[in-house]
């Protein structure tokens, strides 16, 4: 298997997408390579977008960009009101004060709607098979999705199972691989590892070292892990 | 000669009344400042520069010297030895009492203080920078005259200086005089429309940016019409007055023995009304649709583009009134009234203001880039109780700041909102979290060119403590940035 790495990225084209989400337009990036036919479609979902989830933001870039290069055609977004996506919170103050408390907010089921509308608008492109990938807060944002026949893989990469349910996990049975950093801030290896062994099957797990919860400077092996789950899947 | 001694020379009013004694008298001034005698001539002489003073000239001559002390507990009596004259314009400007006592702590306890050393150094004239609205609630004709008894007071603001006011009407005697100024709402330089403050009636500005800019990323309403009740009457008055005509009166006073020992209205016998000032600011944000409401605050059940007109309270209460005229000898009997501020006037030192956002201050700049103790010592702490952040009531925390370069650092206490305390090089035990970051990167950050997302995830910054409540003041950070960033200042060439 020869993976692309992230500086060849230049051999991709990125073009900049409307996606019609419910009431509002989002901005999105679909990456596809310069010379060949995609051979899947990815949805990238990145991570909470008052953490930096945002198309500019490192593993999302290298997912996209880097992922296209090694064949795919991927889309990443803006959730609303971030970047020259529309909507996002009515109120601040309120949402900058209860994210402060809890860490959550009450947009967040309107981000779910951003995922699902950018994996329809992905499913357009009838680019089989599918695959969703997401990273920290959208792991479980792709957990919540309405189930999808067409998605046939699954990859979490940094979930935060100390914070986030995820019950959608198990409404679906296709392969499902786990990255996790053995320094992460938001969840232990013993923690994520217990949580994994409770999850069904087919899974893998895959630990990443030194790289935290950010991947800063550990792109290119995350990257490389993901696209060897993904090749070793298409090729069984 | 004269020798005066002036306090508050840093405020939005203190230096123009340091430039009009500089270039109209020959007057020594003595400059009372809380800070280093270094640092105070360089944000004084940048000020003084942008009104084309040259303060180190006067310096160097000897017109200027400074005298480190801070009202009320920090006064050496001593820096007024040999004073003929105090120009007290130094002022807390807070409507709402506060936790640490303001405004009464300095208005009136600082006044107090300022009033005994003075006494103790045999100074004759004190004049005492006060504010027209020491009538409280009152109506009708305000006669030049100290007020016998306490009005009903709109806000802590008006009681403090009323305070302030008897304590210095109980100093005067045979041997010594009192003048009280009373100034109504300051605005911006007549000429230029200059302004360094984005407090007063600037604040109902940047309510009405906040709400037009909303207006125009939502969907769901026409920015011509959009459903916001407006409290006050349209026929109430905003008394404002040019901070340089401000100036150049009390001045004009102070040079003027038969000047002294009087009560002087520093007022607009003409001011624009809610009406004139709804319509220019409708004009300038091209926005519409307000209509006023004679309701009461707080509104009920206020929608959406209520709440955020409102973010920052009730910011037009204290600065209309209905029924109100301030007598003044300066506008003559009988003569015609003069308007002072117009809507020109008004619409230029809204853009004066809107360009600086809403009158963020110039920053301790070089070609380094921006001086981290200036940010955060000043800048910071200047600008962040006007942010949206300080609406933020339940940011509790102790953060350190880094500058990995330097090195140093500065601890910031936030208490519901409020950035209660900066302390530079001692880490408490209390911090919850810091951020350390190159200086290239503060640079970048701090002027709006990064964001604090980008800086993190692109490596130039880290984080210690607890992560994830550091990352959810990520977004504050930026909200705060994105509200006041440092302007960029070009290298010399």
């Amino acid at each position: 298997m020869n993976t692309s790495t992230l500086e060849s990225c230049p051999n991709i084209i990125e073009e900049r997408q409307a996606i019609a989400a419910p009431g509002r337009a989002i901005e999105g990036v679909l990456s596809y390579p310069v010379d060949s036919e995609p051979k899947y479609s990815v949805l990238v979902v990145g991570p909470h977008p008052l953490m930096g989830g945002n198309l500019d933001n490192n593993v999302v870039r290298a997912l996209a960009g880097g992922l296209a290069a090694n064949g795919a055609v991927t889309l990443a977004f803006n959730y609303s009101g971030v970047g020259q996506s529309e909507g996002g919170p009515d109120d601040w103050q309120a949402a900058a004060s209860q994210f402060w408390a809890t860490g959550k907010v009450d947009q967040e089921r309107a981000w779910i709607d951003d995922a699902n509308a950018a994996r329809k608008a992905l499913a357009k492109l009838n680019i089989a098979p599918m695959i969703v990938v997401g990273y920290s807060f959208g792991c479980w944002v792709t957990a919540e999705l309405p189930a999808d026949p067409d998605t046939t893989r699954w990859v979490l990469v940094s979930p935060n199972p100390n914070r986030h349910r995820f019950d959608g996990l198990s409404k679906c049975s296709i392969p499902l691989l786990v990255v996790h950093s053995d320094n992460d801030f938001a969840s232990t290896t013993e923690q994520t590892r217990a949580w994994f062994d409770c999850l069904r099957n087919p899974k893998s797990l895959n630990m990443l070292d030194s790289a935290e919860h950010f991947f800063r400077g550990r792109e290119q092996a995350l990257l490389d892990t993901v696209v060897q789950f993904l090749e070793s899947e298409q090729t069984p | 000669m004269t020798d005066i001694l002036l306090t508050g020379a840093t405020g939005s009013l203190g230096h123009y009344l340091l430039a009009e004694l500089l270039s109209r008298t020959q007057a020594r001034v003595r400059v009372l400042a809380s800070e280093s005698e270094a640092s105070a001539a360089i944000r004084l002489g940048d000020l003084l520069d942008e009104l084309g003073i040259n303060l180190r000239s006067f310096i160097d001559s000897g017109r200027v010297r400074f005298v480190r002390g801070r009202l009320p507990d920090a006064l050496d009596p001593s820096g007024l030895a040999g004073i003929d004259t105090v120009l007290h314009a130094a002022a807390n400007t807070a409507f709402v009492a506060t936790g640490e006592g303001e405004p009464e702590h300095t208005n009136v306890r600082g006044t107090a203080a300022l009033l005994a050393a003075a006494a103790h150094h045999g100074v004759r004239h004190f004049v005492q920078i006060s504010t027209a609205f020491v009538c409280g609630d009152e109506t009708g004709l305000i006669a030049e005259e100290f007020s016998e008894s306490s009005p009903p007071f709109c806000n802590d603001y008006e009681r403090s200086k009323w305070q302030a006011e008897q304590l210095v009407r109980g100093w005067a005697n045979d041997q010594r005089q009192a003048t009280i100024c009373r100034p109504s709402i300051l605005f911006g330089d007549a000429a230029t429309g200059r302004t360094t403050s984005a407090d007063g009636v600037y604040l109902i500005a940047r309510a009405t940016d906040a709400l037009a800019r909303a207006v125009r990323t939502s969907s769901a309403a026409d920015q011509h019409t959009v459903p916001l009740r407006i409290l006050g009457s349209p026929s109430a008055t905003c008394n404002l007055v040019p901070v340089d005509f401000t100036a150049r009166r009390i001045v004009s006073i102070i040079t003027d023995p038969a000047m002294h020992g009087c009560v002087h209205h520093i007022t607009n016998s003409d001011p624009p009304t809610h009406a004139d000032i709804k319509r220019w600011l409708e004009e300038y944000f091209d926005i519409g649709g307000g209509t006023f409401s004679n309701e009461h605050w707080p509104l009920s059940n206020p929608n959406h583009y209520e709440e955020l007109f409102y973010a920052l309270g009730n910011v037009v209460q204290d600065y209309f009134r209905d029924g109100l005229v301030f007598a003044s000898r300066a506008d003559g009997n009988g003569q015609p009234k003069r308007r002072l501020i117009d809507r020109d006037d008004f619409l230029r030192s809204l853009r004066y203001a809107h360009s600086r956002k809403w009158g963020r201050k110039r920053p301790a700049a070089s070609c380094d880039g921006v001086d981290p103790e200036w940010y955060f010592e000043h800048h910071l702490a200047d600008t962040i109780a006007q942010s949206r952040v300080a609406r933020v009531h339940n940011l509790t925390t102790v953060v350190t700041y880094t500058i990995d370069a330097a090195p140093d650092e500065w601890t910031c206490t936030f208490d519901k909102g409020r950035l209660t305390q900066v302390v530079r090089g001692q880490r408490p035990e209390s911090v919850e979290f810091g951020f350390t970051i190159t200086r290239n990167a503060f640079n970048r950050l701090v002027t709006g060119e990064w964001s604090p997302q980008q800086v993190f995830l692109d490596g130039h910054a880290d984080i210690s403590g607890d992560v994830e409540r550091a990352l959810r003041m990520v977004p504050i950070i930026a909200e705060y940035i994105d509200e006041y960033p440092v302007p960029l200042v070009e290298a010399p060439q």
